[in-house]
């Protein structure tokens, strides 16, 4: 729609010309485009004014008419005249941001009309006229800010989806993903650097149209576009794939999009897009690879610890080897269970470190072949709280503690350290004392032979509500159902053979 | 799945216009809230069955989720379909 037509349209604009109707009340009403119109429109006023049927006459209104509105343009306000049939007309100029438009007209009137109302008219006009410049405004402002406004938030919400996972085979798809969707793009691949045999690895790769995509291939440093792009640090940018390396002092990988070949060609604004989502990926990349390494330490060292209390504690039931069936046993029932990860790491490095405590008891109390006095077996009972005040220094192993302290507790209340009961016993305790149990029936042990799989279920499952939590207990035998455990047991006696 | 011929709500409706705006952006719940002017709390249940049609994506991590128009060209051209006929 057209200026003076969207002003001729505005509600108050159509409630003005009705006012002036009063006066006239077979006015005619022009919309005329332009700040010097050579010529008017007589389909409208045809059916009112029988003087302008006549071609010859619609020339002399035409000038008359023209006149007038080069006088309302010259003097930059309504010009009122009479016409050559001496009906009286005005025309009122409209203006858009200063700039002469063209002109709203009336004619037809039988009488003078008084300026005041002319006025009045003319200032209605022009307020609707300022109304429609600022809303005309507002809607390029929208349009220009708000995609930009979308895209900033597009660019927090991503840096948050990236920022809050330490775990690299979920980053790297995850990014790969949302790069997908950022740029509109059907490939996004990630390779990352091998320093020490300096190649780039592929790491995820999505294909939006296929779903599952080739796998990409190694690249040599040096060698072929990507490994010359990992050298050199240099983008490389055609119109229908960008690739960027993910640089942190030095080149860690790179990041490869594609579109289709008839799709739109990516502009400067998308590689400005990448470049950011690089940037982000390179921090929440390195971020996982540290906390890789930093695991990878921690395992080890509480393997360590675990071999260390093997050689400390000879009269421990349990072995290192024993302590890593009950981990993975317990590992299996985590995730039956759905418990987060980190949950599940803080399990296994308690189910290592678990009769840490033992250190400590006297050996007489340990090696008794008889039953334990009250007062030694109290002793015995104290091992879970000196373990957990043992390894409670050590930071990382703040969430495995209370399942260190606590897995001794029986889900009826009547276990130790404190007798707790159900839900008040940690998760991770409920679940290492089923785990614990079963490692105890189905490794041998010097004073009893073991017994099987199924015995040993079956003797979880009996104690289901009163020993055990139901639940996890029923997690473990959908594990058992699964055939898992036998798998966990026969994997640690293949270790156990080749360590010797 | 939730019917694809199933109506759309007013609130859906203007879901899937934003999104049909910006096709590549990525939003959390409480983002779609603000484009589409409406409470945080009034915007799960729409978003919920518009997950189910499968018509939004979903990227999740325990700290956010972030929500994307499908990429699937059947799935628009229902989504179209369905904002043309409501």
């Amino acid at each position: 729609m057209d200026w003076i037509e969207r002003i001729a349209q505005n509600p108050v604009a159509v409630q003005l010309r009705e006012a002036f109707g009063r006066r006239a009340p077979k006015a005619i009403w022009w919309q005329v485009e332009g700040a010097r119109p050579k010529a008017l429109d007589y389909k409208i006023a045809c059916k009112t004014c029988h003087f302008v049927r006549k071609p010859a006459n619609r020339r002399v209104c035409e000038r008359r008419f023209l006149k007038a509105l080069e006088e309302a343009r010259k003097r930059s306000a309504p010009v009122q005249f009479v016409c050559p049939i001496q009906k009286v007309a005005v025309c009122f100029p409209a203006r858009r941001n200063g700039q002469l438009q063209g002109f709203l007209a009336m004619c037809y009137s039988d009488q003078v009309l008084p300026d005041p109302e002319i006025d009045l008219t003319a200032a209605g006009f022009e307020a609707v006229a300022r109304e429609a410049e600022r809303s005309e405004e507002l809607k390029t402002l929208s349009e220009t800010i708000q995609p930009r406004c979308v895209a900033l938030s597009t660019i927090h919400t991503i840096h948050r989806l990236i920022s809050s996972t330490l775990n690299l085979e979920e980053l790297l798809p995850r990014v790969a993903r949302l790069c997908c969707q950022v740029l509109r793009a059907q490939v996004c691949a990630i390779w990352l650097l091998d320093k020490e045999k300096k190649i780039l690895v592929p790491r995820a790769l999505v294909n939006v149209k296929k779903g599952k995509a080739r796998p990409a291939r190694v690249w040599k440093v040096g060698a072929g576009l990507l490994g010359r792009i990992a050298s050199s640090c240099k983008s490389h940018v055609s119109p229908m794939r960008m690739i960027i390396p993910l640089v942190e002092e030095e080149c860690i990988g790179i990041i490869l999009v594609r579109r289709m070949e008839k799709g739109r060609p990516f502009s400067a604004l998308d590689q400005e897009i990448l470049t950011t989502l690089a940037e982000q990926a390179v921090v929440a990349i390195r971020n996982a690879q540290m906390y890789e390494t930093q695991e990878r330490v921690t395992w080890g060292t509480i393997r360590s610890l675990s071999a260390i209390l093997d050689g400390m504690d000879t009269n421990s039931p349990s072995t290192a080897s024993g302590r890593q069936v009950m981990a993975d046993v317990a590992m299996e029932i985590a995730r039956e269970m759905k418990i987060p990860v980190a949950q599940q790491k803080s399990l296994q490095y308690a189910a290592m470190l678990h009769d840490a405590g033992r250190v400590g008891i006297p050996d007489e109390i340990l090696r008794k072949p008889s039953k334990l006095e009250p007062a030694e077996y109290d002793k015995v009972k104290q091992h879970t709280i000196r373990g957990a005040s043992l390894l409670e220094p050590l930071e990382t192993l703040e969430p495995a503690v209370p399942i260190i302290l606590y897995h001794h507790e029986r889900y009826d209340g009547t276990g130790y350290p404190k007798g707790l009961k159900r839900e008040a016993i940690p998760l991770g305790a409920r679940i290492l004392a089923v785990a614990n149990a079963f490692e105890a029936m189905v490794c041998d042990r010097p004073y009893r032979r073991a017994v099987s799989v199924r015995e040993a279920a079956k003797e979880i499952s009996s104690h289901a509500g009163t020993q055990f939590d139901p639940k996890v207990a029923e997690a473990f035998l959908s594990v058992a159902r699964g055939g898992k455990l036998e798998h966990i047991l026969l994997s640690r006696s293949r270790a156990d053979r080749g360590g010797r | 799945m939730a019917d694809a011929k199933e109506s759309l709500t007013a609130l859906q409706r203007r879901i899937l216009h934003f999104f049909q705006e910006h096709p590549q952006a990525v939003e959390t719940a409480r983002g779609i809230a603000v484009w589409v002017g409406v409470e945080m709390e009034t915007i799960a249940e729409s978003v919920q069955d518009l997950l189910k049609r499968r018509w939004l994506t979903a990227d999740e991590t325990s700290a956010v989720t972030g929500y994307a128009l499908t990429r699937d060209e059947r799935l628009l051209a229902q989504i179209q379909n369905a904002l043309e006929s409501s």
